[in-house]
């Protein structure tokens, strides 16, 4: 037996985006329905739905990474996120690499800044709205080709704990738990979904009508549900599942910086506070300008400087420098890579206990990532070190090695694009070809950029969250 | 004998005169690098197939740079080492970019302390 509910919006999902489109619409005249596959707290059941297989060069055999990047649970990622707000550049939307396979984003970010601002109050990032938006990013005074850019810190906001009381008082919002998307109905003859069907409970199933469907599972479960649950639909099968991009990171890579006093403030903004200023912009991340990128077709990357190292070094070279009054850094760089129809989601045999196929992700960096990172990492070792403040360590990147790994960033599968011919959205997130069924999340990127994404996600939802007012006539 | 005393006191306060200025040289020179860490830059750049530069000293004078350096020397020596790098004058040694006046100096303190 199936129990049937009617409502005018159903979210599936309830992390950033979907909390976040869910608070939009909280006090109008709508109905909505908030889907969540698990409770309030985690557990290995639900959590369990996340397992596959990571694969690629990218991964160490057994790698645990899809299990353990993500969590399934009110309030999504967000319930273990670092907090870090970092909003994607001009650049980021807009360029293109000799031989990137698709176009970048069909909009642009001043598209975007409006729900930025929306978005840094959700994240509780007040500071975001004080700062004239351009002022985040600029060029350092003592070298223009090398840009510091903002990084605000988020307490980090956990979405379940945060917003769960306003969501449960709230009348015409209704979040239903232990509820597992399985199927989505197209209606026939119509570009429209009907319904879809969940497993509630792991044994009921609910059959929800709506007029119009969000789903929000984050950046691999989005295109597995539209792989598995919607394999009826007439989605890009070429795009579907692919372009997955994450964030690689190099970690034990070092920087010397001279021992003067006027340098002292260049390290203190490029550094994470050890006590995180909430709310403000706590540290600078140092990337290459648009004309470096742009005149060297190179991706992007971004370094902060971490802890400063004290212990004496085997290595000659450093020490030579070192005895010019010089201090000893850690760094973290985020790096981009670029979208790959071969760095994608495959569905396995093997199902789920809701009956649905789990997922191997391929994710591998092509040489050609490879040669880009090292020509990128070449070019910003010889941009400090022209500065004369400062000395980068260069990184081989010939190999994938254990000092570079992902970051949790599920970027891309249900990528966004002018035609469905380059993507599986449109720029409003709709699904080509599908009139009421949109996608929230780090899927929908065009492009990964270097910035953590969760600032773009909740930009983006709450940007969709206006078109759907907008479309269905919601008003307070 | 009490001349003799005074004459030979101002002898030796002038020969040190002259001469601790040069020791002094000689120890901030040998203070600044390691003569084991110029020993094994020497062998790595040996590796790296690189021409052992010679006329060190030379170079560095024709820079503006006096050898063995001297500390008011050192905005002088960054600002040739800025040049180096931005003119690509530079090599990569253990992933540190070094430039050819660092080399040249490091060199210069090698043969220097080589000879002692």
């Amino acid at each position: 037996m199936s129990k049937l509910l009617d409502t005018d919006i159903c979210i599936i999902g309830a992390g950033a985006a979907g909390i976040s489109i869910a608070n939009e619409l909280n006090g109008k005249n709508i109905n909505v329905l908030l889907i969540e596959s698990g409770t309030a707290q985690a557990d290995e059941k639900t959590q369990n739905l996340y397992s596959g297989e990571s694969v690629g060069p990218s991964f160490p055999p057994d790698s645990p990474y899809l299990s353990t990047s993500r969590l399934r649970f009110f309030g999504g990622s967000t319930n273990h996120w670092s907090g870090w707000c970092f909003p994607l550049s001009d650049a980021d939307f807009s360029r293109s690499l000799p031989g990137d396979v698709v176009p970048p984003w069909p909009i642009h970010r001043r598209d975007v800044i409006p729900y930025y601002q929306r978005a840094s109050e959700y994240l509780e990032i007040p500071s975001f709205f004080e700062n004239e938006i351009n002022q985040y990013s600029k060029p350092f005074s003592f070298q223009p080709e090398l840009v510091e850019e903002g990084v605000w810190q988020s307490p980090p906001t956990r979405f379940g704990m945060k917003y769960r009381k306003a969501l449960d008082n709230s009348k015409n919002i209704k979040i239903i738990f232990n509820c597992n998307l399985v199927e989505i109905v197209k209606k026939k003859n119509s570009n429209r979904i009907g319904e879809v069907v969940c497993l509630q409970g792991g044994h009921q199933l609910l059959k929800i009508r709506a007029k119009c469907f969000v789903l929000a599972c984050g950046g691999l479960e989005n295109a597995r549900l539209l792989m598995t649950a919607g394999r009826q639909l007439p989605l890009s099968r070429k795009y579907l599942g692919a372009c997955f991009m994450e964030h690689p990171s190099v970690t034990g890579d070092y920087v010397l910086v001279r021992k003067e006093s006027e340098w002292e403030n260049f390290i203190a903004k490029c550094q994470p506070s050890e006590r995180k200023t909430a709310g403000k912009m706590d540290f600078h991340v140092i990337t290459l300008s648009e004309e470096i990128l742009r005149r060297h077709s190179l991706p992007q990357l971004a370094t902060v400087f971490l802890s400063e190292e004290s212990m004496p070094s085997q290595d000659p070279i450093e020490r030579l420098l070192r005895s010019e009054q010089m201090r000893k850094f850690s760094t973290l760089t985020l790096t981009e890579v670029r979208p790959q129809t071969n760095c994608r989601l495959y569905l396995k045999k093997e199902k789920d206990w809701t009956g649905l196929e789990r997922v191997k992700l391929d994710w591998r960096l092509t040489e050609k990532d490879m040669n880009r990172l090292q020509k990128a990492m070449d070019i910003y070792s010889q941009l400090a070190a022209e500065t004369g403040v400062y000395r980068v360590k260069r990184k081989s990147f010939t190999n994938w090695a254990p000092e570079h790994y992902p970051n949790g960033h599920h970027i891309g599968t249900t990528r966004m694009a002018s035609e469905s011919r380059y993507g599986v959205v449109n720029s409003d997130c709709r699904l080509f070809h599908i009139e009421n069924f949109f996608v929230a999340g780090s899927s929908v990127f065009s492009t990964a950029g270097v910035a953590t994404p969760t600032f773009t996600i909740t930009a983006l939802a709450i940007r969709l969250s206006d078109h759907i007012k907008k479309i269905y006539g919601v008003t307070a | 004998m009490k001349r003799r005393t005074l004459i030979g006191t101002i002898a030796g306060v002038a020969v040190l005169m002259v001469a601790s200025p040069i020791v002094f040289l000689k120890n901030a020179t040998k203070s600044i690098w390691a003569y084991e860490d110029l020993k094994k830059f020497k062998i790595l750049y040996a590796q790296s197939k690189f021409k052992w530069p010679s006329g060190v000293v030379s170079s560095l004078n024709k820079k503006g740079l006096s050898w063995p350096l001297q500390n008011r020397e050192g905005a002088k020596v960054l600002e040739e080492i800025k040049k180096d790098i931005k003119a690509q004058r530079a090599h990569v040694l253990n992933g540190w970019l070094v430039s050819e006046t660092e080399i040249q100096m490091w060199a210069a303190a090698y043969e220097d302390q080589r000879i002692d």
